[in-house]
């Protein structure tokens, strides 16, 4: 998940004190804190990190965030209505059965010589 | 190990011997000696423990060659185990090893022979069925029924040919209802189940039914990337579809291409963005420049520009793409990039730069921004010595503080931490200036105003600090603690008066008092004065019933009337005889033993901040009340009491009293080591420089008790000790002795390392030097040189300068070379 403020929120680094709320408050709405604790936090602590002027400066000085970096990439997300217009073909569903069998027996020999277990898979 | 262990078989004398001898090299791991002595027993005797320590040997021996990567060798040893034990061992193991060859086909041959038999060990049943499930999905072979089959193996097979049938046919886009009926053959609990659960996902229009039917599928089985592949093409919050798929392999994203239709140019976009990033901030940035036109303009050169730290070198290209940075955003860059590598010095020069430039660009945003950054390096001078701020020998934190307050003076939290910082440097004119301006600056808020009040109190402008106080109870009225403060202020005032002969004065603070005072809690403190300042301006026939009031009020008896004691010995000047009905109550209460529970409650009334401020007022007390413990040193007191008592009798001097108590301490209590500390504090009279050589070395011991090392007041108690900074007189003189001490041990050093410089930079050097590049040009050369000589390294950059400035006034003769 992302880490800086503005990409937790999704929001641009010149925006107002009003649209910042906003988007939180919608946030919460969507993610109450006693359905997904730690996504609210998450949107919480980004609100508190952009709340104010000075903090939105700070923000965008003294780091390097990937806020833009995270809004090119949201916005080269293909549209939902697109999902179900093709299949995989055949070769693509053996080359991700293989990635599984194979990350499934590193993970066997790891746990059998005692190292900790691989990574899950991607 | 080779022939050491190689010859040990033959030395064993008996069979049983080289058993016990085989059974100690397994254990210890030493799979190649077990397996050659396992060899030599079965040769003599064929006995089924030994052909299974043999089996179990070679296991070992495999494990520890594909543990080395020597997959192949494991494979050959591996094979040895299964014919030498009989029954199969482990062959999960066998077929990771197999996988990891990449010999899948022959991975699911060996599967095969196991799968729906009971030839395994129970454990490895299911998760071997559900790897050759995967294996065979993705590499099928033919499989046929065999006559004997057990039910499982039948079970497995068949729902291997339905699963294979629904894969093929989904793949070759064969209508969703013909799929549904192979799927149908396959039971959910089968190894094919999550097979059948991502085939249905993959069909199914719903994302919420999709997403549920993914749940089933464990993320660590084979089938698990096929899930996170699925997935990322459901619907989710736009950054955790980013997220998702910007974690996913080649072959996830090529699924999740497939799945959203190849002519979407989105998905594109992004997994080029995506492999872009992976290849690191040079590749991305390349990326991006060169595909500029394809993303939104604003976006890309923000997202380059946040770049920049982490490839400073391509500032040149950034400019040439999207035009000259703005004034102090280029030693932004500049300064992140320095921190990246940790270079404060530089770092510092930057943010600075950037700072100045941010504040002549002028506009509100430009001075936020300065705030902004000084603020920055004053955390960064918290924590790194490298930042120095303008003055080597000034505090840096103190003086961002302050630059960032000059740039944004409403920024109030950056006041208080100025003012406490003064606090805690012990700068008293900048802290008190600080403390007025804010509450000037932010009169509503109680945070500054509780800073002004500390501050006028310190300087003993207690009418200063009651009118501040009262605009605190102004903004917040239920305050308590506020009230309790006003009325303090107002007492501490009303003393002022009593000093200065002005009994009118103060009887009017404490009546101003009296309006803060809550009927519920009644202070013994302000009916005390009241009383006292009735009685001794005589303008008050209530005042000794007030007085008897508040003497009630702070415990009666001895606490109370001490209490009161203190309170007179305050209000008037030295040396001036307590008021009568307090001399009287008190002469009777010292002629009356001491209880534990009085000892303790008149401690502690020594141990507040005002009666320690003000020694010589009340020093004649604390030596009363020391003699009147005289007789008191068998009197059971804990040591979590007697710190304070022990305070007490230290302030008056009463070394000898000091020892009673601990000598009787340590008699009752031998196993609480503090007594003898209390001792050695006693024998050399609150002197740590008198301790013997032993008793330093007991005093080492005792700090090092877990239970002192827990203690926090047992340790700051030692520490005030060691240090010579309790109130006993020598004590401060110590410190200021050490103090003093180390200036000149600092001074000395600085002057070994000038010395050092003045000899690797000869004057004639500085001469040319100056002739040369000027003197301003000069000496930024020598600081150079300097910070590249051992001794140099260390150094602040100011000192560096203000040496090299030195060298060059000697060099030119305006400074004598023994200065």
């Amino acid at each position: 998940m992302a880490t800086d403020p503005f990409s937790v929120l999704g929001l641009d680094e010149n925006v107002g004190d009003d649209e910042i709320k906003s988007r939180y408050l919608a946030l919460v709405r969507e993610f109450p804190p006693d359905l997904e604790p730690d996504r609210f936090q998450a949107h919480r602590a980004a609100y508190e990190a952009l709340r104010t002027e000075r903090e939105r400066l700070a923000a965008k000085l003294l780091s390097a965030h990937g806020g833009a970096l995270a809004r090119l990439k949201t916005a080269s997300l293909p549209p939902m209505e697109a999902r179900g217009a093709a299949r995989p073909s055949e070769a693509l569903m053996t080359a991700l059965l293989v990635d599984g069998i194979e990350q499934a027996a590193a993970r066997w020999r790891q746990a059998d010589s005692g190292a900790p277990p691989a990574e899950g898979a991607a | 190990m080779g022939k050491q262990n190689a010859s040990r078989p033959h030395s064993a004398s008996s069979i049983e011997g080289r058993a016990v001898e085989a059974e100690a090299a397994f254990r210890l791991g030493r799979f190649k000696d077990a397996i050659e002595l396992y060899k030599q027993l079965l040769k003599q005797e064929n006995r089924p423990f030994w052909r299974d320590a043999l089996a179990s040997a070679y296991v070992g021996r495999a494990k520890a060659l594909a543990a080395k990567g020597l997959f192949k060798e494991a494979e050959i040893v591996f094979g040895n185990a299964i014919s030498a034990g009989g029954a199969v061992r482990e062959p999960l193991f066998l077929l990771s090893c197999l996988i990891s060859q990449g010999q899948h086909q022959k991975a699911l041959a060996q599967a095969l022979r196991y799968v729906g038999t009971d030839a395994v060990e129970p454990e490895q049943r299911r998760p071997l069925s559900d790897l050759a499930a995967a294996l065979y999905l993705a590499h099928p072979v033919p499989l046929a029924r065999a006559s004997g089959d057990p039910p499982a193996r039948v079970e497995w097979i068949s729902a291997a040919h339905a699963a294979r049938a629904a894969w093929g046919d989904l793949a070759a886009g064969k209508p969703a209802s013909e799929i549904e009926t192979l799927l149908a053959a396959i039971p959910a609990r089968s190894p094919f189940g999550p097979a059948r659960l991502i085939v249905k996902a993959l069909l199914s229009d719903d994302p919420a039914k999709a997403r549920r039917l993914l749940e089933g599928v464990a993320a660590n089985s084979p089938f698990g990337p096929f899930r996170l592949a699925i997935e990322a093409v459901l619907p989710a919050e736009p950054a955790d579809r980013v997220d998702r798929l910007g974690r996913a392999s080649r072959a996830q994203r090529a699924l999740a291409l497939a799945c959203l239709g190849a002519s979407v140019s989105g998905p594109a976009a992004l997994m080029r963005l995506v492999e872009a990033e992976r290849g690191g901030p040079a590749a991305l940035f390349t990326f991006l420049t060169k595909q500029a036109a394809s993303f939104p303009a604003a976006d890309v050169r923000s997202a380059c520009l946040n770049l920049l730290p982490s490839i400073p070198d391509r500032i040149a290209v950034f400019e040439r793409s999207f035009g000259p940075l703005a004034a102090g955003w280029k030693d932004r860059v500049l300064a992140l990039a320095a921190e990246a590598k940790q270079d404060w010095r530089r770092a510092e020069e930057r943010w600075r730069i950037a700072a100045e430039l941010f504040v002549k660009d002028g506009g509100r945003e430009g001075r936020l921004s300065a705030g902004v950054i000084h603020r920055h390096l004053a955390d960064l001078a918290g924590k790194e010595p490298g930042i120095t701020g303008n003055d080597p020998f000034g505090d840096p934190v103190a003086f961002y503080l302050r630059e960032s307050l000059d740039c944004d003076p409403e920024h109030l939290a950056t006041a208080l931490r100025l003012i406490k910082r003064h606090r805690e440097n012990g700068d008293e004119k900048d802290w008190h200036a600080l403390a007025e301006e804010t509450a000037y600056r932010f009169p509503a808020d109680s945070a500054a105003l509780l800073e002004a009040i500390d501050s006028a109190a310190a300087r003993k402008a207690y009418k200063m600090a009651a009118g501040y106080a009262k605009k605190l109870l102004a903004v917040d009225p239920i305050n308590r603690p506020a009230r309790q403060r006003m009325i303090a202020l107002q007492i501490a005032h009303a003393r002022k008066q009593m000093r200065a002969k002005r009994a009118d004065l103060a009887w009017k603070a404490l009546a101003d008092a009296n309006e803060w005072e809550r009927a519920a809690a009644p202070s013994a403190d302000l009916r005390i004065n009241q009383g006292l300042v009735g009685l001794r301006g005589g303008f008050d026939p209530q005042a000794e019933t007030r007085l008897r009031e508040g003497v009630a009020l702070a415990g009666g008896e001895a606490p109370g009337w001490f209490r009161a004691a203190l309170q007179d010995a305050l209000a008037t000047p030295a040396r001036q005889p307590l008021a009568a009905p307090v001399a009287k109550e008190l002469a009777a209460v010292l002629r009356e033993a001491p209880s534990r529970a009085n000892i303790v409650a008149i401690a502690a009334l020594f141990s507040a901040d005002d009666v320690r401020a003000d020694s010589k007022a009340t020093g004649e007390l604390v030596w009363k009340f020391g003699a009147w413990l005289r007789g008191a040193a068998r009197v059971e007191l804990s040591m979590a009491e007697f710190h304070a008592v022990a305070d007490a009798i230290l302030r008056a001097q009463l070394f000898d009293l000091l020892r009673d108590f601990a000598a009787a301490g340590r008699r009752r209590d031998p196993g609480e080591r503090l007594w003898r500390f209390y001792e050695i504090v006693a024998r050399t009279q609150n002197d740590a420089d008198r301790m013997y050589q032993a008793e330093i070395l007991e005093i080492d011991a005792l700090c090092a008790l877990p239970a002192i090392e827990r203690d926090r007041h047992a340790r700051a108690r030692i520490d005030r000790y060691l240090d010579g900074s309790d109130d006993a007189p020598g004590g401060k003189r110590r410190l200021r002795r050490r103090a003093s001490l180390d200036e000149a041990e600092a001074v000395d050093v600085f002057a070994d390392i000038f010395r050092s410089f003045m000899e690797e930079i000869s004057p004639r050097e500085v001469n040319k030097l100056v002739k040369s590049r000027g003197r301003d040009g000069a000496a930024p050369v020598l600081v150079d040189r300097m910070a590249k000589l051992p001794q140099g390294g260390a150094l602040p950059r100011a000192i560096l300068d203000f040496m090299a400035k030195t060298i060059i006034a000697m060099a030119l003769g305006e400074l004598d070379p023994e200065f």
